[in-house]
């Protein structure tokens, strides 16, 4: 059994930013039934980097046990890792957070109904945040959808959530971990048109958890794109408010102009005819645009991973 | 026939030039991808 270092029971509606250190467990309960969590994600020592729920939908729009917490690029790192995640705790990545001002526009509520922003705001204030510094939210608990017109379905379907689901995260680094109650559980289906309590535990880490975080670790870092402050242009956080341009900047972009070379190839009768039958079947422009264009479809399928959801696939 | 390819294209292109089994300079490799892809795209349809 690892040790519990840390235990609160969320009531509605707040929220809890804890500091984790790497190789440590956050586990959220539902203590009485469905509720949807909200949740934002620090680095522990430098809070400009944080999770981006936007790169985690890369690899699909739910997360599954594996689903790595990612950082905002330049950093993208593996912030956590889901090691527990029930059938019953859907996840969503769209919905981003429920705000006050959604409310009083969509729904008339007449002065500040509970929601995702505020709390969250709230909760990470005790660390000297801000507003603004609250992101965008990885939603436990949330049973939304979409279709295939590209509509979201953020309010049909009910919470699916049981009392006693746990859902659990695995630190890969050191963080500051916000999860807490949504705001808009007694206006929607987001939580069933109530509140209801959760619990948020930290356990320390384990030798079997350090041996996931080493496996993540090296499977997910060590990039040279990963990039660190010290490799920015520009690394003081700026405190004026106001945008002024830099004078006399010259942007240093990675390739502007970009440069061009020219392969030649021989064709065959046969090869002119096959080019030709794919610009007619629309698979260029022309027929330098076809053959490039198959060139580098080649090298997509063939030499390009996949991008899949990740898995908890540790030896 | 010239094909225009951005140094990135052809930095990647090199990887498969290293592999040495599809010509050993890039317009060879090229032309091997080129006719690789029509088959896999047009199938019996290709001439
Ligand atoms: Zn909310």
């Amino acid at each position: 059994m690892s040790k519990i270092i840390y235990t609160k029971t969320l009531d509605p509606v707040s929220g809890k930013a804890i500091p984790m250190k790497r190789g440590q467990t956050l586990t959220i309960t539902l203590l009485e039934g469905p509720q949807c969590v909200d949740f934002n994600c620090f680095n522990l020592h430098d809070y400009k980097e944080r999770m981006s729920v936007g790169h985690m939908r890369r690899t699909g729009f739910r997360c599954r046990q594996g689903s790595i917490v990612w950082s905002a690029p330049p950093r993208y790192n593996p912030m956590m890792v889901f090691t527990e995640l029930p059938a019953t705790c859907r996840t969503d990545l769209l919905a981003a957070r429920c705000h006050a001002t959604q409310f009083e526009k969509e729904r008339g509520y007449p002065g500040t109904h509970t929601n995702c922003q505020d709390t969250l705001a709230e909760s990470i204030a005790e660390f000297g945040l801000t507003p603004d510094d609250v992101h965008d939210s990885l939603n436990l608990w949330m049973n939304t959808g979409w279709d295939d017109e590209g509509n979201f379905i953020p309010n049909v379907r009910r919470n699916q959530g049981k009392k006693g689901d746990q859902v659990k995260l695995l630190a890969l680094m050191d963080v500051l971990a916000v999860p807490l109650i949504c705001g808009s559980g007694d206006v929607s289906n987001t939580s069933n048109y109530w509140f209801r309590s959760v619990k948020v535990e930290v356990t320390d880490s384990t030798p079997e958890n350090d041996a996931v975080v080493a496996t993540l670790l090296k499977k997910h870092t060590g990039f040279i794109n990963q990039r660190t402050p010290d490799q920015f242009r520009v690394k003081d956080i700026r405190t004026e408010r106001d945008l002024t341009a830099t004078d006399k900047f010259e942007p240093k972009f990675t390739l502007c102009p970009v440069p061009v070379e020219t392969v030649t190839v021989e064709l065959t009768e046969s090869d002119k005819k096959n080019l030709a039958k794919l610009v007619k079947r629309g698979f260029g422009e022309d027929e330098e645009d076809a053959l490039r264009s198959a060139v580098m479809t080649w090298y997509t399928r063939n030499r390009t991973a996949q991008i899949v959801p990740e898995t908890l696939d540790i030896e | 026939m010239k094909i225009r390819f951005t140094s990135q294209q052809l930095k990647l292109l090199q990887a498969v030039l290293d592999e040495k089994d599809r010509g050993t300079n890039m317009n060879e490799v090229v032309l091997a991808i080129f006719r690789e892809f029509v088959k896999q795209q047009l199938g019996r349809e290709a001439a």
